[in-house]
This record gives C-alpha cells, structure tokens and sequence, in this order.
C-alpha cells in the first residue's frame, strides 16, 4: 500500500451501477479500436504516453554513453551545481547527478512496471476465479485478501529485507542460482544490492495485488450475470473459457486503467521505502533515493532535490494523465462536453 | 539559503522563554534512569544530572566532590576511604548514606539485575567474578528457604540449581519470648556469658569465641532480632538455661531478611507455624573462588568460565570481605580494588556508580514491577534536579532538587530534555532558538558543516573516542597481518576527513588518542619532542606503494589495470556496516580507495542494527564499522578493547605479549612507566591491526552565546549544574560558570586515617 | 443494518486473528535478538535475558503464552525496549497524538479536496477545471518527504510563520496537518470531479433543474450524494494509509505517534510492541472498512450490501 495514498480510483462503472459492456466478446475488435481512435485524440494522454516512453529509452541508453558512471566518486570535487560537464551538478560524492538519474530510472520504472506485473498477474487470476466461482472459493479467497490487506506494509517489507535479502537464507541461493543462468558472476557480492532491490519488489507487488484482486472481483461479479455469458454458457464453452475468453476481455477496461494507475502509486511506495532507508540502497539509485538524500541538504544543494523531484512528479504525471486518458477512452459516457 | 551575513547561526534571544529554563535535545528516549543499568548515553546523561555519585564531572569534565567531600587512600592505589558529606541527602530529604553507595554497587554487580554497565565495577575485589556468576561466598554456607509444605517442587528444584545438600528441615515456628542476638558470625564455637539472669530478661551481655580464634568478641544487648518466627540451624556450645543444662541454638530468621541469631535453647517454645516449614541447604563444597581457566595466547575464543550458579544477594550480606565495597557506617564507605586504579576519581563519576534507594526498589521487585520505580512520582534522586515530567519519546523535564546543597546557587531551575531523532530539525530548532546547544547526544548533518563553520557559535573539539574498521582475524585473507596492513596503508584518512567526513578529524595510525589525560598526553608529547614519534612515519601513514607491495608479498600481486590496479588471486571482500547515512558515505569512499591504490574490490552490505550485531556475534563478517567511546580519561579503556579476554574484543586476534604489557601497565603506580607501557602495547596494535584505525573523533557543537559556563573538553561532557543564561553576553564575555566547584582535600593516608 | 454492522464486526475477529499469527510467527523467525547490544553482552547474560521473556521455547509454545497472556492477563505485554514500559501503555501514549493528525488531515483533505473537485467537475474544461486539476495532479506527484522539508524552509526559517518542528501547540498542528492533507486532498478531487462527472449527466439531475431548482441547490442538495460515492470508499483506505504515511511526517516534525513503531519495532525485534501496533492498525483499517461500508449505503440505497 502506497506511503500516499491507496489508489482505488473507482473504475469507471462501480460494481453497483453495473452497464453492460459496449460490446460482447465476438466484437471485442472493434471496442479497442474505438478505445484507441479515442485515446489517439487526447492529446494530454498522448503527449505523457510519449514522454513516458522518450523516459524509459533515455534510463536505458544513457548510462551506458554517458562519460560518468552512476557510481563514480570524486571525493576532492564534493557537490557542485549544474555546469556543462555535468548537466544536474554532481552530490557530495561528486557523483554525477545526471547518470544517477538515468541509472536511477532504471530502477524506479522497473520496480514500477514489474511490481505492477506482478500485482496484475496475481491479482487478475484471484479476483477473477473469486468473482467467478463465488461462493465458499470467494469467501475464503476474499478472506485471505482481507487478512493480508491489514498487515502495514512497512512491517512487511523489512521482515522480508530480514529473511530474504541476507546472503545465508535459501531464497537467496535460489537467486543466485537463477542469475548464474545467465552470467558467471553470480556470485559476486556486488550483485546483492540487486537481489535486495528484487525482493522489495516482490514485497510490494505482493501488496498491490490485493486491491486489484478486489477490483477484478466485483468486475466479474457484475458481468457474471449478463446476458452473453449465458448465452456462452449455453453453448458449452467450459469454466475457464469463460473467465478467460469472455469475462476478463470486458472487465479489462477498468483494470487497465487501474493498472496504469498503479505503476506511479509503487513508485510513490519505493520513494517512501527509500526514504526510510528500507528500499533501495547505496550506491544504486533510485529516484526516491535521490529525493529522499537531497531533503538532507535542501537549502544548501537545491539541485539534488529539485531534479529527482522533477523527473518523478513528471513521470508520476504522464502515468496518471495516461490512466485517465485510458478510463475516457474506454468509457465513452463520461464525454467532454 | 543558509547564508545569512550574521556571525551567529540564528537567532540569539529567546523570545517568551524563561532564563532559568535550559533547553536541550538528548537525541533519543532513554532506556533507563536506573543508574545500576543505564549503559547508553542517551540515559547516562540524563542520570548525571539527576544522581550524584561520590565525585561529578565538573565544569571541565574533571572529577570533582560529589556526595563525598573527601577520601582517603593507599600509596598503591588499591584502597580508598571515602567520606560521605553531611548534608547528601535524597529528593525526599533522607539523608544519603554510605550504605546506599554499597547496595548500589553490589546490585550492578549482580547477575540477576544484568546490567550492562557492570563492566566499570570490575575494579572491585571480586567484582568481575561475581558478576559472571562465578562468586561463591566463603562464609555463609546454609541457606534457609520457606516452604508451603514438605511436598513442594522447590525441594528437588533447589538441589538441582546448585551443589547443595539438604540438612534438614525445621519445625518452622521458634516463638522467642527473649529475642536472639543478632548479627553473629556462623563459625562461632561457643559462648559464655558474664552475667545470666534467665528468669528476669535477657542477658546484657556475652562473649563470644570464633573458632579460629580465642579472641573473645564482645557482643552487646542492642544487637537484637525482633520475636517472631525463625528455623533452626544448629546447635551450639552448652549453656546453662532457667537451671538446667541446655545449648545455644543457632536460628534464622524467616521474615526474608535472613539475619541470623543465637539464644539459649529454654528461651524457644518450637511450635508450628501456619507458614509450612523451613528447608535448610547447605553448599556442597569448601567454598572457594572458581576463576576462569588460564587464557593461552592465541589459542582462539578465550574459554568460558563455568558459572556454578547465582549467588543470592542476602548470603552477601553482612559478609563485605567478599565483594571490595563496604559501608563501614552511615557516612563512610570503603573501597578495595583487584588492581590500581589511579583514575579512581574519574571512574567515580561514571552514572553506574551512583547510589540507589534501596527500600524504594525492593518495594517495586515485590510487586513485580522491577523497573517501575523510575517515573516521575516515585523516582528518588540525590543530584542536583529531579525528574519533573517524563513525556515518552517526546520530552523529559528536570527541576532543581530542594534537598540538594546547589539548590540556591544554580542558575538554571528548569531542564527540558527534547528527543528529536532528525539532525536537520535538530538544527532547525536551534536555529528558531528553540534549543539552546547542539552537542553530546545529536550530530550536526554533515552537508552543514561548512557553512556552520563559519559562525562564531560553532566549535569544533577533539574527542576521547575513535573510529574503526574491526577485521575477522580468522577469515582468510585477513588472518596474514600483511593483507591488513596493506588494507591499512592504501586508506588515504586525510582525504576521507577533509572531503567526506569533514569534521576536522585527526587521522589515526593507532588507537589511544594522543590527547588522553592521566599523563598519556604529557608523555607522548615528551616523546615526539625528543625526536621519536612510535605512531607515524613510514608503514604507519598512508603509502599506496608500500601497500601494494605488502599485498603482492602476502601472495596476491598487484598488477595494472587500465589507470587503476588489481589484486590477482584476491576474492573480494565484504565490508558490513549498520544502516546510517555518515557510515555509509565512509563505507563508499574507503570501497572506492582500495579500488583505486590496492586493486581490492570490497562489497558494501549493511544491515539494520540489530541484525548487524548478531552477525557479528557469530563472527559472520569480514570487515565490519565500529568504534569506541572512551568510558574514562585513561588508555585502560581503549585498551581493554583488544584483551584477549574482552567480550569487547570480537576481532579473534590475540596476543600474549601485548596482553602482558597491558597487565603490567595498569599494575605499574609509576605514571610515566605505565603510560610507556601503554605506548609499547600500542605500537604492537599498530603493527598487527586486527582493527583499522580511522580517525580520531571530534566533536562538533553549536552553543548559543548567551550560554555560560559551557566548556568545551574532550571527554564532550558539560553537565547543566555548570551552566546559566547570559542575556548580556554581548557585554559580558566572561564564561565562569554558575557555580564554583568545591576541590579535592589533600587525601589521607588509608592506614593511618581513622576510618 | 444493524446486523449488518455486527456482522462485519464480528468477521472482524478471524482476520485479526489470522494476521496476528502471520506477524508473530515472521518477525520470531526473523534473525537477530531483541537484546543484542553494541557493547558486547556476555552470550550467558544474553541467554539469561532471553530466557526471561521465553525466547527459547519452542515457538508455539510461545504463541500460546502468547494468547494467553492477551486473553487471561488482558495485557499486550511488556515492551522489550523499552523496560517498565508495556505496549498498551505506549500505544495509549502515541496513538491519540497519531489519531489527532491523522483525524484533522482527513478534515482538511475533505475541506480542500471536495470543493476543488465539484469546481473542476461544474465548471469542466474552463481554466478554473484546468487550475484545479494541475493542482490535484501535483498534489499527488510530490512525496510528503519532500513537501514537509520545503514548506519548513520557506514558512518557518525564512517567515518564522510557523514553528520548524515538535507537538505543542494548535501552531504546532499546521504543517504537520497540511503536509498529511494534501496528497489525500489530491486524490479526492479528483475523485470528487469524477463521481460528479458521472451524476450530473443523470436523468434525475436534469429533472431537478428542469422543475427550475437553482443550481447550486442541484449541486449540494442532489448530485453531491452521489458524486461522494468513490470518495467515501476510498476514505476506509486512504484513511489507514495515512496512519502509515504519518510515520514520515512524525520523523520530521518530531511528533510523537505511533506510526514509528511500525518501522522501528520490528527493527528492534520487540516482538511485543509490533504484534500490539499491527493489532491497532488492523482493528483500525477495519473498523474504518466497515464504517465506509455502512455510510456507502447510506448515500446510495441502490447498493447492496454485501454479505
């Protein structure tokens, strides 16, 4: 759960002013293309979409030109303001700012997206077999979700640092193991700052989820007695087919929206994590790292907080413009006049 | 911005604030106001201002009389004599005695309290062994304890917690028409008496034989129990009773105070008590000390000490041979300790040595609250202020103590003490003028440094205490001193002070700060004006060369790699440090040093407090921050940190030699010996590192001007007694403090003094 | 509804029940000891302070002690950091403070953020919807970590218009309230515009104007009803996540509440401290769930309540 705030915008439809959807599922083509003519007209949505995407190309390619690496100190140059060798000034490491920012993209769009992954995955395939089967599956589904939901998420992610994230615990071999499929240095200690960080992913994808689950559920709760589906049921399309082929492809407007809703909600929740030295850690970066070490010296460096700060409000922005845009272009009724 | 012309950094009037009101942030709650156990700075420095011990820091940090007025002592430095003042007395106008001090001390040496300030005691005869269990007490060998009845379970208990036989048990009740004398030692062998009139009272008198002597001891009618119910130990010499032939009894006492007596056996009527009944152990063996087995250097964990279980505190009492503290009467105190102890006086001013109101915690332990005696409306305190108000984790309030003999001459009537954990709202409060010093218990941010520099409230001190890299002498690479010495010498500290740390820190090459006081700093700066200098110079100060070539020597060459180095052969390493900005920032910068002159790639990892500290419990690290604050102004203390013995010493290197030179140090009466002794072992650290020395601390603070009586020292110790508020400190610079402490009387001599 | 609202409650105690497990049984099995010290304690002083709270039986012997001594003591038990303190007497101690914050942010949040939202939604796509909006949006996008130091700079070191940090007076209560308020406020405008998006267009709203009702009567008396649906079912939330997110602004301002227990007691392993904190929270978030339930059926009785 987001430091901020929980993000349960309601989605378009609440489950209790339930429409029927646009269209049924033998014309689902025509619903995204209508959805996407719309979302091309907003221009806010399509200038975010952009930018987000000029963004995550930039933290990928950046660091790998750039003459500085994110962890390079210079101790004797100390904090200096933005100049023309280094663009965003330098902290009191004499780090660059600009390469920890793009570094720092990385990882704050990648704990975004694969949290959010995460928590969709999860939670599309709870909410959607709870809302579906009902019952005692959706009592006791529902009840774990209620359980999970009233643990604090600080409490969650720090036993989880505890256990996880120490080099002697099992979990960690596993990692280990899995990275060595891929590279030869697995072992190398300098790659346990990357398993933490994965593991506070986890954390709080394992979170997120649950709100989603919630959401899914009362999508499919209110389909679930529409016409098509028992007109498909009819038919003798099985238990599965039906959440799969027919009741997810029309909750799945909300939930996109939800979803896109969800990535600057995590990213807001690492911030904070990070704030509180129980995200990410030196000398990787994040942009909530950043911010959270640049309100030490406020006054003094106003350019170490003002250039995180920016690059996540803006990033923050264009997902919450982008959201939006998703929900008008997927829910028609709400017309601007 | 903070960059405002004024030489001050904010604001130097107080607006609506009362001047006999100090203002001060002690950074965090604290964990005890329990002087016995108090450890963290957070609590001790609350407790110094609350309690007084025999000495007090005084307005330089040096000893100066507290509750004692004057001492006596040995020329060997091993006995003292402390007088109490007359009119010490307790928040509740009780006086304070010497046998406060006793009861105090022996319960910070009692295992059952576990405190963790105990270490400090460990000066007194047989202190260090009672407090790890390993005391047994010569003199008192049977213990009563009071049953419900035959069948309990404590029976079997008692004889499987401790080597005890059980001698029998007692018809509980003894109904003494005529009380027992008390206060008799147990190995008596007989009595007589010179007048007996049995039928009338008791005796007035009698005279009592100790086996091992037949010096009689007289024993006078005073020294009387109360009637009640007692349980029967012994029978004694014969004595003649109401006419007919009988024997001495010897009882106890079975209201929990355990004292024990002596009556003629005609004088009891046994009958039975409602209480059940009485079971009487006795210790097992001849009692004896069971010391720790010899240590062998270098032989790895030093042994663990067999404890043969706790020894209760009643079977202390009465017996003060044991333990070298005794209250020999209400005002006077005497003191014995295992070895010399020439900074005794500094030692004394230390919280855990402060006295404790024992009836007020002996009321709480009963009602099974043992910590709860310390809030406001039932703390009892002899020091200056008292506890007024204690706002958890917010704030702690101190007004001054009406029985204290300051009560009149100090200036400040009032203390809040404020918990503000953030160092920038720390600062920011001192800014407003809401705080009147940043100092002891708070950190100024680093980024801030330089512009507070700058300002005329701003100083910067040196500080008895030291910065460090501990090394896992048993982890390969680091058992080969060649590998630790190269660690050592490619740390460029200069660097790391001026451009991270930025404190003005001294580097350091070895690990007793040249400043400490006892006559180490007097000796050093002999030394180094002759011509030699033990801690700098060449395989001391930073050399990358030098370290590159000690590296390659150990067996893993150093080789060019692009414009920096690497170690061939060299696994990387893993430095451990617990969460906290200023360590990792240090952390960052010595990883990027031995990468860049060494070639030795070092993984950072850091972990929360807790976790940090049981990793390195079970020597689960590499490299792993720590430090040391000095607990007094003497080598000892730094020094005890690298005792093969030292529960403080987690690095698993060990050697006999610089063991040795520590022991005759501390031993030798002659100061300028032992501070080269010191030196010797010193040089010996130096050159073996099993820990990397850093830096020297120093300690920034932030005063306001209008504070007087505020002085800087190394020991970063300003007690408020000291302190008063200036409002005309523009006018007036003088910085006398509030109250000119009393000095130290010439001491007597311990053997000839009267006590 | 009556026994609707008992209901909840009383499903309220198998999920407190199942999470206080869960917390008890993660933070025991985490590594590290509540009494580890930086001067070394001798490993037999350890054991014997362990042995003192029972850290060495076997777990569930300890959960059952545990149980018990909730159940029969009605005690949280003490607090292993802080001696002679027990855990409902910090709790008693820090949570009204928490409370107070978190009650007066929610009064703010709701003052600023539901009139800017019915403004954005009344007047869509003028200026005054834009303005109102960029606001919300920005409200949302800045941490309260970094909104807190800068108003601190700028009200308090450069105005001296309010105090710089501690919990003394209702001065004391401004930033610490806005800071709290603010991102809150941005998320129920915005909500706040949407519902009201959605009712406006209603049958039932153009028939009140078409008997001729002014327009703000429309607004208050009509559509607000239905327009503060998604604001109160994200209040049970939003509320709890601020209780949470206080723990940033109680650091800085130096407030003391209980949020920091959250973070700092499992840090610490006192175990105590954590299972009482994670109790309040969940009674908490479920009392507050609960209640939103019941006021969401009050606001529209087309819902059905769920069973």
């Amino acid at each position: 759960m987001s430091e901020e705030v929980e993000a349960t915008e309601t989605p378009p439809s609440s489950p209790a002013k339930a429409s029927p959807p646009e269209a049924d599922a033998t014309k689902g083509a025509s619903l995204w293309t209508d959805a996407w003519r719309r979302l091309r007209k907003n221009r806010v949505a399509v200038v975010s979409g952009v930018f987000i995407i000029f963004l995550t190309l930039f933290c990928i390619i950046w660091p790998e030109v750039s003459p500085f690496r994110y962890d390079d100190a210079n101790i004797a140059l100390g904090a200096t303001s933005p100049s023309w060798t280094h663009p965003f000034g330098t902290d009191d490491l004499g780090r660059d700012l600009l390469a920890r920012l793009a570094f720092g993209g990385r990882i704050s769009l990648a704990v975004g997206i694969v949290a959010t992954f995460i928590s969709f995955a999860i939670g599309v395939t709870w909410g959607g077999v709870a809302g579906y089967f009902g019952g005692r599956i959706d009592a006791a589904l529902m009840r774990i979700v209620d359980v999970l939901y009233t643990i604090p998420l600080l409490v969650l992610v720090i036993l989880v640092k505890a256990f996880f994230a120490n080099d002697k615990t099992i979990f960690y071999r596993w990692f280990v193991w899995s990275i060595g499929l891929f590279t030869d240095h697995a072992k190398d200690p300098k790659y346990l700052p990357l398993f933490q960080i994965v593991f506070v992913f986890a954390a709080l994808g394992g979170v997120s989820w649950l709100t989603m689950a919630r959401i899914v559920r009362g999508q499919v709760l209110s389909l679930k007695s529409q016409q098509f589906i028992e007109a498909a049921r009819s038919i003798g399309v099985g238990d599965a087919g039906i959440i799969f082929r027919h009741l997810l492809p029309n909750a799945l407007g909300p939930i996109i929206v939800y979803t896109t809703l969800t990535i600057p909600s995590v990213m807001l929740t690492e911030a904070f994590l990070s704030f509180l030295g129980l995200g990410t850690e030196e000398p990787l970066s994040s942009w909530g790292l950043l911010v959270a070490n640049g309100t030490e010296s406020l006054d003094l460096y106003p350019w170490l907080t003002f250039f995180p700060g920016l690059m996540l409000a803006l990033t923050l922005l264009c997902f919450n413009f982008l959201g939006d845009g998703l929900r008008d272009a997927l829910d028609p009724r709400v017309r601007k006049d | 911005m903070t960059n405002d012309s004024s030489e001050y950094f904010g604001t130097t009037s107080r607006p609506g604030k009362d001047p006999h009101h100090f203002y001060a942030n002690n950074g965090q709650e604290p964990e005890y106001l329990d002087p016995g156990k108090a450890h963290d700075t957070a609590s001790t420095r609350l407790i110094d201002h609350l309690y007084e011990g025999l000495a007090t820091y005084g307005p330089d940090a040096e000893p100066v009389p507290g509750a004692a007025d004057s001492y006596d002592q040995s020329p060997d430095n091993r006995f003292y004599r402390f007088h109490i003042r007359e009119d010490a007395k307790w928040s509740d106008g009780k006086p304070v005695t010497a046998g406060d001090f006793e009861y105090s001390w022996k319960r910070a040496l009692d295992p059952k309290t576990q405190s963790q300030a105990a270490v400090t005691l460990y000066m007194l005869k047989n202190g260090e062994l009672f407090n790890q269990g390993n005391l047994k007490v010569t003199k008192v060998e049977t213990a009563v304890h009071t049953l419900p009845d035959e069948t309990s379970a404590e029976v079997t208990k008692l004889s499987a917690r401790a080597p005890v036989v059980i001698l029998g048990r007692s018809p509980l009740h003894i109904d003494t028409a005529i009380p027992p004398w008390a206060a008799i030692p147990a190995d008596i062998e007989g009595l007589g008496y010179d007048k007996a009139d049995l039928k009338t009272g008791a005796p007035e008198k009698a005279t009592v034989l100790r086996e091992k002597s037949s010096e009689p001891v007289a024993v006078s009618a005073d020294a009387r129990l109360p009637p009640g119910d007692y349980a029967l130990l012994r029978r004694l010499g014969p004595v003649v009773c109401n006419g007919e032939p009988d024997h001495w009894l010897e009882v106890e006492a079975l209201d929990g105070s355990h004292k024990r007596g002596l009556l003629p056996g005609c004088m009891t009527s046994p009958a039975k008590s409602a209480k059940g009944f009485a079971l009487i152990a006795k210790w097992d063996a001849t009692p004896t000390f069971h010391a720790p087995k010899e240590v062998v250097p270098g032989a790895g964990d030093p042994p663990k000490p067999e404890p043969l279980g706790f020894v209760p505190m009643s079977a202390l009492e009465g017996d003060s041979s044991v333990l070298g503290v005794r209250a020999v009467d209400d005002r006077t105190l005497e003191v014995e300790l295992d070895y010399p102890v020439p900074y005794i006086l500094d030692i004394l001013c230390s919280s855990v040595t402060d006295p404790v109101r024992r009836d007020l915690i002996e009321a709480f332990e009963a009602k099974g609250d043992p910590d709860g005696w310390t809030r406001p409306e039932t703390i009892l305190t002899n020091g200056p202020y008292r506890l007024k108000t204690w706002r958890f984790r917010y704030e702690l309030t101190f007004d001054r103590n009406p029985y204290h003999r300051y009560f009149d001459q100090l200036a400040i009537h009032e203390i809040t003490w404020m918990a503000v954990e953030s160092y920038v709202s720390t600062m920011n409060l001192y800014k407003v003028g809401e705080l009147d010093y940043i100092g002891d218990n708070s950190a100024l941010p680093p980024p801030y440094l330089p512009v507070l520099r700058k300002k005329k409230d701003f100083e910067i001190t040196p500080s008895l205490a030291e910065y460090w890299y501990e090394l896992n002498t048993k982890s390969p690479p680091l058992d080969d001193v060649r590998v630790r010495q190269a660690l050592n010498l490619a740390i460029d500290k200069q660097s790391l002070i001026d451009n991270v740390v930025r404190g003005s820190q001294t580097p350091a090459t070895h690990f007793v700060p040249d400043f400490t006081g006892q006559g180490y700093d007097k000796y050093l700066a002999s030394l180094r004006k002759s011509g030699t200098d033990p801690f700098h110079g060449k395989g001391r100060d930073f050399d990358p060369e030098r370290a590159r070539a000690l590296l390659t020597e150990a067996g893993y060459k150093v080789v060019k790699d692009g414009d920096g180095y690497r170690a061939e052969g060299m696994a990387p390493l893993e430095l451990l440090y617990n969460t906290s900005e200023g360590h990792r920032v240090i952390a960052v910068a010595i990883q990027d040093m031995w990468k860049k002159n060494l070639g030795v790639s070092v993984s950072l990892r850091n972990e929360e407090w807790k976790v940090m500290l049981k990793n390195v419990r079970d020597r689960n690290y590499q490299i792993v921050r720590f430090g040391w604050v000095a607990d007094y102004d003497h080598p000892q203390t730094f020094m005890d940190t690298f005792m093969s013995k030292s529960p403080n010493n987690r690095t698993g290197w060990a050697n006999g030699k610089f063991d040795e030179l520590v022991q005759k140090a501390r031993s030798t009466a002659d100061q300028n010996e032992s501070m080269r002794l010191y030196v010797e072992a010193d040089r010996i650290l130096a050159d073996e590192v099993p820990k990397l020395p850093i830096y020297f601390y120093t300690k920034s603070t932030l005063v306001k001007p209008y504070v007087k009586g505020f002085h800087f020292n190394r020991r970063n110790i300003q007690l408020v007694h000291w302190m008063r508020l200036d409002p005309n400190f523009a006018s007036d610079p003088s910085d006398a403090p509030a109250i000119e402490p009393s000095s130290w009387p010439v001491p007597g001599d311990y053997e000839k003094a009267t006590p | 509804m009556s026994r609707f609202i008992l209901r909840r409650l009383f499903s309220l105690v198998p999920t407190l029940f199942l999470v206080l497990t869960v917390v008890f049984v993660m933070l025991r099995l985490a590594p590290g000891s509540p009494f580890d010290q930086e001067r070394s304690v001798p490993p037999e002083q350890l054991a014997a302070m362990e042995e003192r709270y029972h850290l060495h039986d076997p777990i569930l012997k300890q959960y059952g002690n545990w149980l018990l001594m909730i159940g029969r003591d009605h005690t949280l038990g003490p607090s292993m950091k802080y001696p002679g303190r027990s855990v409902e007497e910090i709790i008693g101690l820090t949570l009204p403070e928490s409370m107070k914050l978190g009650f007066w942010g929610l009064i703010v949040a709701l003052a600023m953020g539901i009139p800017l939202g019915i403004v954005g939604a009344v007047r869509q796509n003028t200026w005054k919807d834009s303005v109102a909006m960029a606001a919300a949006m920005l409200g949302i996008s800045v941490p309260r970590f970094v909104l807190a130091p800068l108003l601190v700079l700028v009200l308090s070191l450069k105005l001296y218009w309010l105090p710089v940090a501690r919990w003394e007076s209702w001065r004391h209560m401004v930033l610490p309230v806005f800071c709290t308020a603010l991102p809150m406020a941005a998320y129920i405008a915005r909500l706040t515009r949407a519902g009201m998006l959605e009712v406006i267009r209603s049958d039932f709203i153009r028939t009140a104007r078409a008997k001729g009702l002014s327009e703000r009567v429309v607004i208050v008396r009509h559509a607000l009803r239905g327009a503060l649906l998604p604001v109160v079912s994200f209040l049970g939330p939003g509320f709890a996540g601020m209780l949470v997110g206080s723990l940033v602004i109680e650091r800085i301002f130096d407030i003391p509440g209980m949020g920091r227990y959250l973070v700092e007691g499992v840090q610490n392993r006192d175990y105590n401290l954590v299972a009482g904190v994670v109790l309040v929270y969940a009674v908490l978030l479920s009392v507050a769930n609960a209640a939103v339930d019941v006021a969401y059926r009050f606001l529209d009785p087309r819902v059905e309540l769920d069973t």
